[in-house]
């Protein structure tokens, strides 16, 4: 019986030590994983919004886009605090929501800017040099039309 | 009447189809340019007015405010908006001056949340927040405070007695910065809003 004792004594303080010298591992990874992770999302971020901002450049309505940036970086923003306060599963968890929901950002923004690139195009053939040109055109017909109307009205005096 | 007569008329009313047709083109050059590039940054009080803003503070009781932030810096903007609360000794920010002359206050920011706004667009949120502190010996010890159900440590902050004010008194402030894409950093973008909060204590 007491052998028994002794050696549950002995497993016991063996099992305590061995998870003692686990715990701050386990807690140490899950601190770097959540670092990566609002890292990745930081990062993550900040590309999409130069996205965003070229496709505002050539034009497009960026504000669908930005909503989407606005949650996630409302996720990255709450990673950020809980890892702060040492909540690193939560941070890492937040992290990676920020992240996903970023998914298919890419595509969205490069399709709001070639649609925008394309109407721009148009925008500026139509508005601006098909207006110039129909001044122009306008302006040469009215000068033709003038001559004309001098050379068969001109010399009747009188006639209008 | 000869046709020499109408020539006036027939200028006339050409010049005027031209300016019509050529109207959507001069409106592209003949646009004023923006020459101020600006962001503004306000609060409000619960009920969307400048009035009736929280001042005297009960201890984890909730007051809502509004933040609001308007883009005309010409393109979508990546702001980051610093939350940090201070005592009356401790370093306030600056929002005079030469834009690129203003500091932040050194105190670490206790939570930070960033905002992306469409040029000439406007984004606004709600905050409610509440602080955990308790008095002894004529001083506040501020726990802890809570922002939108995010509870943030604030590392002991301590708030003296004003004996000329009579309360303790604490500043929730709001700093703005602004994502540089030249030098790839928030830089502290000039400008602040906060709060001058009398903690109160309950006396039994």
């Amino acid at each position: 019986m007491k052998t028994k004792c002794i050696s549950a004594l002995v497993f016991f303080l063996f099992f305590s030590m061995l998870s003692a010298s686990f715990i701050p591992k386990i807690s140490a990874s899950t601190k770097d994983e959540a670092e990566l992770a609002i890292k990745s999302s930081e990062e993550r971020i900040l590309e999409c919004y130069l996205e965003a901002l070229d496709a505002e450049r050539t034009g497009a309505d960026v504000k669908q886009l930005l909503i989407v940036l606005n949650e996630a970086g409302s996720l990255l923003a709450k990673a950020r605090l809980a890892y702060r306060e040492g909540d690193f599963s939560v941070a890492k968890n937040l992290a990676h929501q920020s992240l996903r929901r970023l998914d298919g950002f890419t595509v969205r923004a490069e399709a709001l800017r070639d649609a925008a690139s394309r109407e721009g195009f148009y925008d500026f053939m139509v508005n601006f040099v098909g207006s110039i040109s129909g001044a122009v055109a306008l302006v040469l017909f009215s000068f033709l039309l003038w001559r004309f109307l001098e050379r068969k009205y001109g010399d009747e005096r009188g006639a209008l | 009447m000869s046709l020499k007569d109408y020539r006036l008329t027939f200028m006339t009313v050409t010049g005027v189809l031209t300016l019509l047709v050529a109207s959507p083109a001069l409106s592209r050059i003949l646009v004023y340019p923006r020459t101020e590039f600006f962001t503004e940054l306000w609060i409000l009080d619960a009920n969307h007015r400048a009035e009736g803003y929280p001042f005297n503070i009960i201890c984890n009781q909730n007051y809502s405010i509004y933040l609001g932030i308007a883009n005309r810096l010409g393109y979508c903007a990546y702001y980051m908006v610093q939350v940090k609360f201070r005592n009356q000794t401790q370093p306030s920010p600056t929002s005079f001056g030469p834009i690129e002359d203003r500091v932040p206050s050194s105190l670490p920011s206790i939570y930070n949340f960033t905002v992306f706004v469409a040029d000439e667009d406007v984004w606004e949120t709600l905050l409610t927040f509440s602080f955990d502190y308790q008095e002894s010996n004529s001083r506040i010890r501020v726990y802890t405070l809570t922002l939108n159900g995010s509870s943030s440590h604030l590392n002991d902050e301590i708030i003296l007695w004003n004996s000329t004010r009579r309360g303790y008194y604490g500043f929730l402030f709001f700093e703005l910065w602004l994502y540089n894409l030249d030098e790839n950093k928030f830089e502290y973008h000039g400008r602040f809003v906060g709060l001058w909060l009398n903690m109160t204590v309950e006396t039994i």
